[in-house]
């Protein structure tokens, strides 16, 4: 995946979308103020330069104050799994519930995991994120169960789970590309965000392929790319293009 | 005692042990039955995807809807609609719940004396109707809001055909000023569709056309292409932002003007006379001619050399485009500030390139003036029935137009909302209609696009179509006009207005898109001069109160809806509750910290809301997002919390804050004039309010601020010892955003130079006055 910064604004379209397509449950104000949402996909703003003396306030949550008066020093950052080629978070599961596959998935297997959280303690990104409740019985009242995604699994209590690159549509378009006897065209897979941006600032292909729309991408934006914390060397597959700045403001 | 034989024994053992896991078991028994006569366009596993329409908003982006075994499970958009192509926004895509809502209206009911419901027949139901409206079709009024070509017209022809008094289609965000800015300027009477295509240079009155702007949507797209540094070289189009508060827009923007609230106008005549003598267009320097720089800088608050900056950038841009105020920037002055941006546009030659009009006009609708006049014969008695459709004026209209006391002069209140709100819970008679994923519908959201809306999925309740319950109402009258109604169902109505194409071509692409038929304008002759007056802010605190549109909520419609409330907003990252945005300085004067409850007051009333201190705004301005503090449904109010509080609001309502102003469409720009009420407008100190979670509550973003119920707690205890914000840093210089993890050196890193170099950001100076009435932005009314 490759994703642009500077295309991105931050609308939030991707969000929304992810959490259709995937049943990620709604988890209700009291719970959100502890932290506990369950979303795969969050945009990060960042403000300002970003040096490292910014003071915290006595509980250690940040203050937003790199904002200044005319100041547009702000770059939205989607943030999602990263599917690390060395994930941090597989090494430490105890049950093989995440773990790797040959196409580069890291995979969640939700019937294997006993909720350790060990895997989300050591992820870089802070993208996992754990079932609490079994919220996914709870918060669906009426007939909102209704409109579940029947390819996606519903998370139970206990439960870690991740941005999986949609890889029920990977599934999906797997089948008649096997039927035709070849590989999956590059482009036959959209993920739930990429389908929705709207500055269509994210591509998902076979990084791989030096021919694919995410690999072409990198390529063209070679100055501007780099992976998030690549001097973790978690080996990330999401490729992001730096935000250009075109006014000295 | 009789033998137990083994048999009789593992009886008895085997049924208690079912009865055992039936009990046990909580989850209600279901039936899964198989397809007998499978369905031919059904492959069970297999998504089939339907072309329609979103109505969340008045855009009319074209949807695919993803369906599987016959219930509705995404939406994503049509890729061959010309208006989102293929893409969809957070709201259109949250717009999916409705249907499965719970806060969905069972069947027909209506209210008996003590309040509670009474479910009815559709028969007994359409007949109460039929009766009210054979008996009263005189004292009978329509008040909805906009619906598409076909509902529109039938409701006309029902209306007339029933002799019903009056029909009034009503958009809380509607764009009267522009409507009347285009007529004032080129005598069309349309809303030109701003094309960002080509364009260098964007520069955004405050309309936030990245979130909450007339299409987001497309404007997004049609800047991300211009944009794209693979095939601009030199970074393609910039963006210009004023607004006093930085939005999405100016987040995105290249440079933000921070211009003081309501001098938008003022600001774009300036500029409008400065572009046009620069580019020696003698039309348009005489029309601005009242436009001056040194009334535009006192205004605006800003400094000569940022004024300069944007004025050259204007006077050289190869095709620039200069978008008028929206919801957030509308004031007592609209429509001349969507005038002189409008001439603004005139002066850099872009109407009929990037501006374009459409060839017909737009169709009149109902101002606020209009609804006012609506809610006077409610109160002098003078409505005996009154028809309530795809709005919720209870919510929506300002409460000191007293329209809830009004509505309890209304005899019979219909209600056609699929969903509770705060208006059916007025009304005696509830004839819910269909979703727009379960009805027959059309919209058009420019001339030469139109675009079907199909069910795709059968009624999950007791529910029908408005046209089909207004078209059986009106036969049963039997009035004398009821002839010339369209035979047939509403769904029949709609393909006979379908009649000139292909309607099975047009359903399997999701309509008719076309070429826009463009009609060219010129300025009018003999147009006397733009003149732009200051917007009348009453009141006379020292702050000036911004009222801007929530981006997935709009005006209140899409508080109902679960995502909507749990995805941060983009700018502050807060989620589930409103917020009180005003600046750090501000807030250590007042000596409150994030997530204090302050009160704010203006004329018109007061609110208790949560503080959210930021960089982005001045210190002389507070800003509240429309769109919460609604009282009825699961989502929208606190019903369905973890601990239930029906009828508690979730949030702050801005309705109660924003007086009934309206602005001065139709008349002569209002002169420069403040009028000050002697109630003063104040932020009352920190005060936390126990039991209730008042605070707004953040989901945990790096960048996002968090208040928690252990902080208000802490806040409680120690009232008298007031926290000071912040703890050492002074005023002037806030930190910098400390974001938790750290691949912001990744980002910072990456950041690629801009080929001229960065430099250290110059700060526009703000001159702050001792005093600033607060200012009030009234709905677009007219």
């Amino acid at each position: 995946m490759t994703i642009d910064n500077d295309k991105c604004t931050g609308c939030s379209a991707c969000i929304t979308a992810c959490y259709v397509e995937n049943n990620v449950s709604i988890v209700g104000e009291k719970q959100a103020l502890m932290h506990r949402e369950m979303t795969w996909l969050r945009i990060e703003r960042y403000v300002g330069d970003g040096d490292d003396d910014a003071s915290l306030d006595s509980e250690r949550r940040p203050i937003p104050s790199g904002e200044t008066l005319g100041g547009t020093q702000v770059r939205h950052l989607p943030m999602l799994c990263q599917h690390c080629g060395a994930a941090p978070c597989e090494a430490v599961c105890p049950v093989i519930a995440t773990y790797h596959n040959d196409e580069g998935i890291n995979g969640m297997v939700y019937n294997r995991c006993v909720g350790t959280r060990y895997c989300a303690n050591n992820c870089t990104y802070k993208v996992r994120r754990f079932n609490y409740f079994d919220y996914g019985r709870k918060n669906w009242p009426g007939l909102l169960g209704l409109m579940l995604n029947p390819d996606v699994t519903v998370r139970g209590q206990g439960v870690m789970e991740k941005c999986s690159f949609c890889v029920q549509r990977i599934e999906t378009a797997r089948q008649p590309a096997k039927d035709a006897g070849k590989p999956i065209a590059d482009g036959a897979v959209k993920t739930a965000c990429q389908q929705s941006c709207p500055s269509d600032a994210i591509s998902f292909g076979n990084v791989r392929d030096k021919a694919s729309a995410p690999s072409q991408r990198a390529q063209q934006g070679a100055a501007r790319a780099y992976h998030a914390l690549q001097v973790l060397n978690t080996r990330s597959a999401v490729t992001y293009l730096g935000q250009v700045r075109r006014e000295e403001s | 005692m009789s033998e137990l034989d083994r048999r009789e024994f593992l009886k008895i053992v085997g049924l208690s042990a079912g009865a055992a896991a039936a009990a046990g078991c909580s989850d209600p028994a279901e039936k899964l039955i198989p397809y007998v006569v499978q369905p031919e366009t059904i492959t069970p596993g297999i998504a089939v995807e339907y072309a329609s329409t979103c109505l969340e908003c008045s855009t009319g982006c074209g949807l695919h809807v993803k369906t599987r075994e016959g219930r509705p499970i995404k939406l994503e958009g049509n890729p061959e609609h010309p208006i989102n192509q293929g893409r969809l926004c957070a709201r259109g895509q949250a717009s999916l719940g409705r249907t499965y809502h719970p806060d969905r209206i069972a069947g027909p009911a209506t209210r008996s004396g003590d309040g509670s419901l009474q479910p009815i027949g559709w028969e007994d139901a359409k007949a109460k109707l039929a009766a009210k409206l054979g008996s009263a079709a005189g004292r009978t009024w329509i008040l909805g809001g906009p619906v598409g070509p076909s509902l529109d017209g039938l409701l006309d022809q029902v209306a007339q055909a029933t002799g019903i008094a009056g029909r009034l289609t009503y958009e809380p965000f509607g764009d009267h000023a522009l409507l009347e800015a285009s007529r004032q300027l080129f005598g069309a009477y349309a809303v030109p569709v701003f094309d960002l295509t080509g364009a260098d240079l964007v520069v955004d009155f405050g309309s936030d056309f990245l979130d909450t702007g007339r299409s987001p949507v497309e404007h997004a797209r049609q800047l991300a292409a211009g944009r794209d540094v693979a095939a601009h070289a030199n970074g393609g189009t910039r963006v210009i932002a004023i607004s006093p508060r930085q939005n999405l827009t100016a987040s995105n923007a290249d440079i933000w003007v921070p211009a003081k609230p309501g001098s938008e106008g003022v600001l774009a005549l300036a500029l409008a006379q400065a572009v046009a003598q620069a580019r020696g267009n003698a039309t348009v320097s005489a029309l601005a001619s009242a436009g001056s720089k040194a009334a535009a800088l006192a205004a605006a608050g800003i400094d000569a050399a940022l004024f300069d900056k944007v004025a050259a950038k204007l006077a050289g841009a190869r095709r620039a485009v200069a978008l008028p105020p929206g919801v957030a920037a509308s004031t007592t002055a609209g429509r001349s500030d969507a005038a002189a941006v409008l001439l603004l546009n005139a002066a850099v030659g872009s109407i009929g390139t990037s501006v374009k009009y459409p060839a017909a006009d737009a169709k009149r609708t109902a101002s606020l003036a209009d609804v006012k006049k609506l809610i006077e014969k409610m109160n002098a008695g003078q409505v005996e029935c009154l028809l309530i459709h795809d709005l919720n004026p209870v919510f929506s209209l300002p409460t000191a137009l007293g329209f809830r006391e009004a509505l309890a002069k209304v005899e019979l209140v219909v209600a056609f909302a699929p969903l509770a709100d705060e208006t059916t819970e007025l009304a005696n008679l509830l004839l819910p209609d269909h979703t727009p994923m379960e009805s027959w519908g059309d919209a058009s959201p420019r001339q030469g696009v139109r675009s079907l809306v199909q069910p795709t999925i059968r009624p999950l309740f007791d529910t029908q179509a408005m046209g089909d319950t207004l078209l059986a109402a009106a036969r049963a009258t039997g009035a004398a006009g009821v002839a010339s109604l369209p035979a047939g169902s509403w769904k029949s109505v709609l393909e006979a207005n379908w009649s000139g194409t292909s309607w099975r071509h047009a359903l399997a692409r999701g309509g008719e898109f076309g070429e826009m038929p463009q009609r060219s304008v010129s300025l009018v002759e003999g147009l006397s001069g733009v003149r732009v007056g200051a917007p009348t802010i009453s009141g006379s605190g020292d702050l000036t109160l911004v009222a801007f549109p929530h981006s997935y909520l709009g005006d209140g419609r899409g508080a109902a809806l679960p995502w909507n409330q749990e995805i941060p907003d983009p700018v502050t990252k807060l989620s589930w509750n409103s917020w009180v945005e005003l600046s750090h300085e501000k807030a250590a004067e007042l000596d409150v910290t994030l997530g204090d409850v302050v009160t704010v007051a203006t004329e018109a009333g007061s609110v208790d809301v949560s503080v959210f201190p930021r960089g982005g705004i001045p210190n002389d301005v507070i800003a509240i997002p429309i769109g919460q503090g609604h009282t009825v449904g699961h989502y929208a109010s606190r019903a369905g919390d973890e601990d239930p509080q029906p009828g508690v609001a979730r949030g702050v309502n801005l309705a109660d804050l924003l007086p009934a102003a309206t602005d001065e469409a139709g008349a002569r720009p209002s002169s420069r004039r403040r009028r000050r009420s002697r109630r003063p407008a104040a932020i009352a100190g920190s005060r936390c309010r126990s039991g209730r979670t008042t605070s707004a509550s953040a989901v945990s973003h790096p960048s996002s601020i968090c208040t928690t119920s252990r902080r208000r707690a802490a806040s409680r205890t120690s009232s008298p010892r007031r926290r000071r914000w912040p703890p050492s840093t002074p005023p002037t210089t806030p930190p910098i955003t400390p974001p938790i993890t750290s691949p912001r050196r990744a980002t910072k890193r990456a950041a690629m130079e801009p080929p001229e170099g960065t430099t250290s950001p110059a700060r526009p100076s703000s001159s702050t006055p001792a005093t600033m009435p607060i200012r009030i932005s009234p709905i677009a009314g007219a």
